[in-house]
């Protein structure tokens, strides 16, 4: 091989692998990225009021950022907010937390996936902090929870106190730590030999809401094992028990305890009404009345439900602040309102957790009616627009059927996922309805009060017919129109072309084979009159077969000219028109005249050999039928067509109609072919014009379209 | 080639059927144990088990949408304990209609049973039987019922009321019914109830209340009126056990979910079979068998 040729495969072997590798790099990038556990979330909001972080994904629960913190504001059992990629193996998550009720768990998944909305509707671990029995439990859920560990916490847990913590998974060895205020450590391993190896990671909490702050995942090294082994102290140490252990006690701290809770706290008032009892009371006494219900809403005021009714209870005292899903009982001065009643400087108190409200389904128009008014709904809706609220909040415009009404989100979570879906989508929409003026605002019959991103959800993507769609439709068949016009124009082309060449050979023949025939035929004969004698009658029918050789020779030699377009497309219309016409004038008396007007300017050639073919066909019929003196060319360029003239002074004739010639019959037909007029004038003794106009191409497609509807054509095209 | 095929086959490994169970909640007393019997049963016929089930037990949007989606995802038969009866029938139709297998568990939906269609439920007139025995040996035959938590939602409940009023009058003709309530969702609405009757009716002996919600409620009600042992409670279904072991609650009706859930799996018709316990300090009865009385004292 030559050195040359060597150092040139060389050079483009290392040129093709820099390439390559700079192609690599950030496809590297991201699966390196979406590997390695990295994640910082501190529920800031940016300037627009956004959570900067995103990727969160909700299974249950009612969860909004307050302050810096994320909150699940419900009891729901086993609430999932879940982040991070399925990817993620050995990584630590922390962050610090804060349980909002009582007799319940809160903390972090890990390695999770196939996460659903369900109790324990998931595959991975769970760590977390239980004021139940004031323990830090670790276990696995696979859609069915199995506790493996559940270790005292010294000081117990306190609700509204925040712990510090921290679950790494490292290899098989899962180990937890929550740290007090006061710096009380308590940690907690699971060592599982068949281990879930990857996975996501989340928040969950159980039967009671929960909050985290600071929520940080990072890479989990076997030094980071080994420092939160140290840390572990030995008397936790022998407590642990190994994750293939059967599930014991927990069972009763599950199930049970939550009940024996409810019994030591409970107390209520026993002269409670219900909420629809409250509609009877004067409504011009103010009056102090105790009701129980069911908390549906906390933010921007709290609302209660019986199965009687709802009830606004705006500026509530409370003594633990409670969550939705809560029983209370609340006690205030009743207000009549116009649907429902409001509990005015009402105290609030926690009477069980743990006991959500179903929303009622209903229809817009039953909602309209106000008997649902202050209750917990589910509606659906066509979404028409959507604007900014106050604040941070969304307000939504919906309609259905003959009803228009509102959907109010204060929650920034839950405005973030409304301003993603497309009007037009039909939704199905829970929360509180209101018929209150401050969010109907007189233009709806009321408005929903929603809380959290599972209330909003889409059932029909909006239909395709929408204004932008049917643009876009109508784009694109303007587009392939023009296409299949284009096409139409170019295969017309393609076909001229064809024909001319065709034409062109046919000429050829006729000039190598006819006209030499004839031109020999001719020679011969004149050869032999020659020799004839002078005066008989051998001579005089010679003389005259060579004058009808001669004159079939110059038909012979027109025909090849008309057949031979000449040089139509170098030398341009105007030429090869006056050209064809010198041609088959020549030898003969006729005067011809060519004229020009207008600008010349190349012309489609399937329009030049158009005219030019009906130029010659006129030209040869006033030759043939007219004897004319003087034949005048007229070419006139239009702005946007073409016309020519061929006009003659010779005998002219009458209109024939159906009868006309052959060669009328053939300008016709061509004329069509190029949605042209075509206008033939003639009378007795005063000559014959003939005119074609055509159109050029800018405006000849709409021409023809005129042209057809104009003269009936498109029926022929509906009928095949 | 057969190596190919053997090679694509290995990459493509034969998906194990999996069947749906879906009960009114999970995550609770009453429904972990059919849980924790159908994992146990499942693996010996080759199944593999999705359990899920609404967050509350009365939530029948939720279950619904869970049973769509999982006949969606084409599972080989699905075992369902219905929130309601009527909302869910013809959710359970299509499943019919689609060729999968149901079992019903717990309450009747109104279909009939079929080739592809089997009922689990409990003998909720032998339930009432016992609960009205029950009162009326703790009332020594003689007293004043109440009864709350009377359900037109699910036919079981339905038919453990009238089962108890039918064993009431013909057993105990000397024990009248001076109360009857409604079913509500939750506990606090429950209670609400009871209080307002037991502040009503004064003479109330005992109270038997037919589901686990309004087990509660009645519970916590007579918990604050001081009458928790005074007055017999009978409830049903066992997430209320703590109050038995303390003394609050008489007794309660248990179901067997555990051992409904291994005829489930058996695929056999066991349509109106009996599964129901009334126990007492001893907590759950293990095994099938005749249902039996176990005193609380």
């Amino acid at each position: 091989m030559r050195k040359t040729t060597r150092r040139w495969l060389l050079g483009t072997a290392s040129v093709g692998t820099m390439l390559l590798i700079v192609a690599a790099l950030p496809l590297a990038y991201f699966v390196w990225k979406d590997r390695r556990p990295n994640f910082h979330d501190s529920f800031a909001r940016n300037g627009q009021g956004e959570l900067r972080q995103d990727g969160w994904k909700s299974f249950g629960g009612t969860w909004q950022v307050v302050d810096g913190a994320m909150l699940n504001i419900s009891d729901d059992r086993g609430a999932k907010l879940i982040n991070g990629s399925a990817k993620w193996k050995n990584y630590i998550v922390e962050a610090d937390i804060q349980l909002l009720g009582e007799a319940g768990d809160a903390g972090f998944v890990v390695r999770t996936s196939q996460e659903e909305v369900g109790v324990d509707a998931y595959h991975g671990y769970f760590a977390g902090l239980r004021d139940i029995d004031d323990t830090l439990i670790m276990g696995r859920a696979d859609y069915g929870w199995h506790e493996f560990q559940s270790t005292p916490v010294r000081y117990g847990i306190r609700t509204r106190t925040w712990y510090h913590l921290k679950v790494l998974a490292y290899g098989c060895t899962l180990l937890a730590s929550s740290t007090t205020e006061k710096g009380v450590v308590t940690t907690a391993l699971i060592e599982e030999p068949k281990c879930l190896a990857s996975g996501r990671f989340g928040l969950q909490s159980y039967s009671t809401g929960a909050a985290w702050r600071n929520v940080v995942v990072r890479p989990a090294a076997k030094s980071d094992l080994d420092a939160m082994l140290q840390a572990r102290s030995l008397s936790e140490r022998e407590r642990t028990k190994s994750a293939s252990s059967a599930p014991g006690s927990w069972m009763d701290e599950r199930f049970f305890e939550p009940i024996q809770r409810e019994l030591r706290e409970h107390k209520s008032d026993l002269n409670a009404k219900t909420i629809a009892d409250l509609r009877l009371l004067a409504p011009t006494l103010s009056s102090q009345v105790a009701v129980h219900g069911v908390v549906t809403l906390v933010s921007p005021m709290i609302f209660i439900q019986d199965s009687t009714g709802g009830i606004a209870i705006p500026q509530a005292h409370t003594g633990t602040p409670v969550q939705i899903g809560d029983s209370v009982e609340a006690r205030g001065d009743v207000e009549q309102h116009e649907f429902s009643s409001v509990l005015r400087n009402a105290d609030v108190r926690l009477l069980w957790s743990h006991t959500p409200a179903p929303p009622v389904s209903v229809t817009a128009s039953q909602a309209a009616t106000g008997a649902f008014d202050a209750q917990y709904v589910e509606t659906e809706g066509r979404l028409v627009s959507r604007q900014r609220g106050g604040g941070q909040s969304v307000v939504l415009k919906l309609d259905e059927g003959s009803q228009s009404f509102m959907a109010i989100a204060e929650n920034p979570s839950l405005a973030a996922t409304l301003n993603k879906l497309q009007y037009g989508s039909r939704l199905r929409l829970r929360g509180i309805c209101v018929t209150d003026r401050s969010y109907a605002q007189n233009e709806m019959p009321f408005a929903l009060l929603m809380r959290s991103v599972d209330d909003a959800e889409m059932i029909e993507p909006p239909p395709w017919w929408n204004t932008l769609h049917i643009i876009e439709l109508i784009a694109g068949l303007l587009g392939v129109s023009f296409g299949l016009h284009m096409l139409f124009m170019s295969v017309k082309r393609s076909q001229l072309h064809a024909v001319i060449e065709e034409r062109e050979r046919l000429a050829m023949e006729m000039h190598d084979t006819l006209a030499q025939s004839f031109a020999g035929l001719g020679y011969q004969l004149e050869a032999l009159s020659s020799e004839a004698p002078e005066g008989s009658p051998m001579r005089a029918q010679l003389e005259s077969s060579v004058d009808l050789v001669r004159f079939g020779h110059m038909e012979a030699r027109r025909n090849i000219a008309a057949l031979r377009p000449g040089n139509l497309e170098q030398l341009g219309l105007e030429k090869s028109l006056e050209e064809a016409a010198r041609t088959i004038l020549q030898g003969g008396p006729v005067d011809l005249q060519m004229a020009v007007r207008g600008e010349p300017r190349p012309i489609p050639l399937r329009i030049a050999d158009t005219l030019m073919r009906i130029g010659q066909e006129a030209i040869a019929n006033a030759v043939q039928h007219g004897r004319p003196h003087t034949i005048s060319l007229r070419l006139v360029y239009g702005r946007s067509s073409i016309k020519l003239t061929v006009r003659d002074d010779g005998q002219g004739f009458t209109t024939m109609g159906e009868r006309s010639g052959f060669g009328i019959r053939g300008m016709k037909h061509r004329a069509d072919g190029i949605a042209a007029t075509l206008r033939i004038r003639s009378s007795l003794s005063h000559g014959t014009s003939v005119a074609v106009r055509a159109m050029l191409p800018q405006s000849i497609l709409s021409l023809w379209w005129w042209q057809s509807i104009r003269t009936g054509r498109w029926r022929h095209w509906l009928h095949g | 080639m057969l190596c190919i095929l053997a090679a694509v086959a290995a990459l493509y490994p034969r998906r194990v059927p999996t069947i749906a169970v879906i009960p009114r909640t999970c995550g609770t007393y009453l429904w972990e144990a059919e849980h924790t019997g159908v994992e146990r049963v499942a693996p010996r016929y080759g199944l593999s088990v999705y359990w899920n089930a609404p967050m509350r037990e009365d939530d029948v949007q939720g279950q619904i949408a869970i049973l769509d989606r999982e006949l969606k995802r084409k599972v080989q038969g699905v075992i369902l304990s219905p929130v309601e009866a009527l909302p869910l029938r013809t959710s359970v139709y299509r499943a019919l209609q689609g060729g999968t297998p149901v079992v019903v568990v717990g309450t009747d939906l109104g279909l009939a049973p079929a080739k592809n269609l089997a009922y689990v439920l409990n003998d909720e007139r032998r339930g009432g039987q016992l609960a009205a025995r029950r009162i009326g040996l703790v009332l020594g035959g003689k007293g004043t019922v109440a009864i709350v938590g009377i359900s037109n939602q699910l036919t079981s409940t339905a038919d453990r009321a009238r089962s108890l009023e039918a064993t009431l009058s013909e057993e105990f003709p000397q024990i009248h019914v001076a109360y009857r309530s409604l079913a509500l969702p939750t506990v606090s609405q429950e209670q609400q109830v009871a209080e307002k009757m037991l502040a009503e009716n004064a003479g109330i002996n005992a109270i038997v209340a037919l589901t686990e919600t309004s087990t509660r409620g009645a519970f916590y009600a007579l918990t604050e009126f001081n009458k928790a042992g005074v007055i017999h409670l009978v409830g049903f279904d066992q997430n209320m056990m703590v109050p038995i072991r303390t003394g609050g609650l008489d007794a309660v009706i248990m179901q067997n979910t555990n051992g409904a859930s291994r005829h489930d799996t058996d695929g056999r018709r066991t349509a109106w079979r009996s599964k129901t316990w009334l126990c007492g300090a001893a907590a759950a009865v293990g095994d099938e068998g005749e249902p039996r009385l176990e005193r609380c004292e």
